[in-house]
């Protein structure tokens, strides 16, 4: 029988289990509660987070549309969240046509609730999703807005959005609130900030900005006039204490500064002309742009983009070939990006497939039913709670 | 150039010698002595480093009364090979800028070096590491041991680390029921 070792060396071991597999910790936590109570305590939350850094993508949300659309949280790990299905948002109207947000697992992780009825996933960061509640209608009313955080299945429903706003062009990010003192390893329980980004025709964009801890959405703040194409319902990317939206992929991209609620813009090339593209960052700050070019049927170039000095070529790369899919199947309307990690999520007719830029992983996700609106990569450590062993 | 020399001056010569070493004598629990270098010591234990640096090594063998002979010749054994190779660029890259790459993944010689050992003594290499503040070594041994904790059950996990269960049935059925998705096969 090998001896047992001390608390503090099972606390180093236990902090090096690797992030992106969750199921690891649980285990550990139910193997005796001296275990337990290491992995639930706050000290190791703190440690296990500081010592990888960056935390894995956990799962991805998928907005499905079942005859038009459903939302769903997409498992890559084996993470599940608690709360798999809202019975109170479900759809009133005997309507044949649903949207989910559906939880799509990349680790084991799995929320509780894995899917949402006549929601959308809009954004995520630094632990909580952003949803909206879409019944269906025509255009993109939004009936309430929602922060989840599917580790520990808190919710939060916002008040109202200001209105009048436009039904159809808007877009809205959720970030912790302590901008440029937090350094968002272990934020999920602090104050969280949602900006809501309002472009109705002819009028101009404004931006309202909801804090957790006042409860309230702020005063607006202007920006340029509304274009004419409306903004692009992509989960925005954040980039130091900015928050960047893309208002339209023929034109511009909106800074809205945290810290001094101000908003500038960001010209576009002029040879940009790609109708969807997702935002992206690197590891040094800098912004950029993913998207889908189908220059002929058989060129599906993927080609990635930084903004440094000048936009500039990054990366090209063949989807065809990495992915092995035929090139006419490829959707230029399904890409999207985890920040952080630096892994794209690319769409398919029938497929969904991670990308992992640095290691050149490629990996096929879980793809489900329904019509794929697109899928927010939801990016989190997750180490067991202290409520597992009660009181 | 080789000269008959007296006693005395044998003595000391061999002090002089001792004072500029570039080996440290470590001495285990069962009395032991194993020679490292100790430019890797220094580099590899933040707790060596602080006895060196303050003078505290005894060049008859410092004490580690916590160690056992197995678990210091495999620090000793891991210090000299580590000394001896390349400096690699993950290594670099983790002193410079620890915020951005923590952790990196074995090299090759670190997975052979854990992996030729049985399981008691890759665990009382864990305490040694841990005891002497050796980071990597920490880093590797650990890695090693999440790797043989995958796919197992909490009932195995016990069984490797020689623990009892203190939950009741009740207990354990709640948590599993809360937490299915870390529980089913792979």
């Amino acid at each position: 029988m090998p001896p047992q070792l001390p608390d503090d060396v099972v606390e180093e071991i236990l902090a090096r289990f690797p992030p992106d597999e969750p199921a690891l910790l649980v285990r550990a936590a139910l193997a005796c509660k001296a275990w337990h109570r290491i992995v639930s305590g706050a000290g190791f939350r703190r440690r296990f987070r500081q010592f990888h850094r960056t935390p894995p993508v956990l799962g991805f949300l998928r907005n499905v549309g079942y005859g038009k659309e459903f939302a769903r949280f997409v498992p890559t790990s084996t993470f599940r969240p608690r709360r798999a299905d809202w019975g109170g948002w479900r759809a009133t109207a005997a309507s044949s046509s649903t949207d989910v947000a559906r939880f799509v697992r990349a680790t084991r992780f799995y929320p509780c609730r894995g899917e949402r009825r006549d929601f959308r996933a809009l954004d995520a960061r630094h632990g909580r999703v952003l949803l909206a509640s879409m019944p269906w209608e025509p255009g993109l009313k939004v009936q309430g807005l929602e922060v989840w955080d599917p580790v520990t299945d808190e919710l939060w429903e916002l008040p109202d959005v200001p209105h009048p706003h436009s039904p159809t062009s808007w877009n809205a990010a959720v970030v912790c609130g302590a901008h440029g003192v937090c350094d968002h390893l272990d934020c999920r329980r602090k104050p969280f900030l949602d900006v809501f980004l309002d472009s109705r025709p002819k009028k101009k964009m404004r931006l309202f900005v909801y804090s957790s801890e006042a409860g309230t959405w702020s005063e607006p703040t202007y920006g340029p006039p509304s274009p004419t194409n409306g903004v692009e319902m992509v989960p925005p990317a954040l980039v130091g204490n900015a928050l960047h939206f893309l208002i339209d992929a023929t034109y511009i991209i909106l800074k809205y500064d945290l810290a001094t609620r101000t908003v500038s813009t960001i010209f576009l090339p002029d040879d940009f002309i790609s109708d969807f593209a997702a935002l992206t960052t690197t590891e040094d700050g800098r912004l950029g742009f993913a998207r889908v070019e189908k220059r002929t049927a058989k060129d599906n170039r993927f080609t990635v983009t930084c903004i440094h000095d000048h936009w500039s070529m990054d990366r090209s790369i063949v989807l065809e070939t990495l992915l092995n899919v035929d090139a006419c199947s490829i959707r230029n309307d399904c890409v999207a990006f985890a920040h952080g990690v630096g892994v794209f999520f690319v769409g398919t007719d029938v497929e969904w497939f991670s990308i992992d830029l640095k290691s050149g992983r490629v990996r096929k996700e879980n793809y489900g039913d329904g019509f794929n609106y697109g899928v927010v990569p939801y990016t989190s450590f997750y180490t067991p709670g202290i409520a597992l062993l009660g009181p | 150039m080789e000269v008959d020399k007296g006693k005395g001056e044998a003595e000391e010569t061999r002090k002089v010698a001792e004072a500029d070493r570039d080996t440290v004598t470590l001495k285990s629990s069962d009395g032991k002595l194993f020679e490292v270098s100790k430019e890797a010591a220094a580099r590899l234990s933040t707790v060596l480093a602080g006895m060196i640096a303050g003078g505290s090594i005894d060049d008859n063998g410092t004490d580690l009364k916590q160690i056992g002979s197995e678990a210091l010749e495999n620090v000793v054994d891991y210090c000299n090979k580590h000394a001896n190779s390349i400096p690699s660029a993950a290594l670099i890259s983790s002193s410079i800028s620890f915020n951005t790459a923590p952790f990196k993944e074995p090299e090759e010689w670190e997975r052979k070096f854990v992996d030729r050992l049985s399981h008691d003594a890759l665990f009382d290499l864990v305490e040694a590491a841990n005891f002497l503040g050796m980071e990597r070594l920490l880093d590797v041994t650990c890695h090693k041991i999440s790797e043989m904790m995958k796919g197992k059950s909490p009932d195995q996990i016990r069984e490797v680390f020689n623990i009892k269960n203190d939950y009741t049935k009740e207990e354990l059925e709640e948590i599993r029921q809360e937490l299915a998705w870390a529980f089913y096969d792979d």
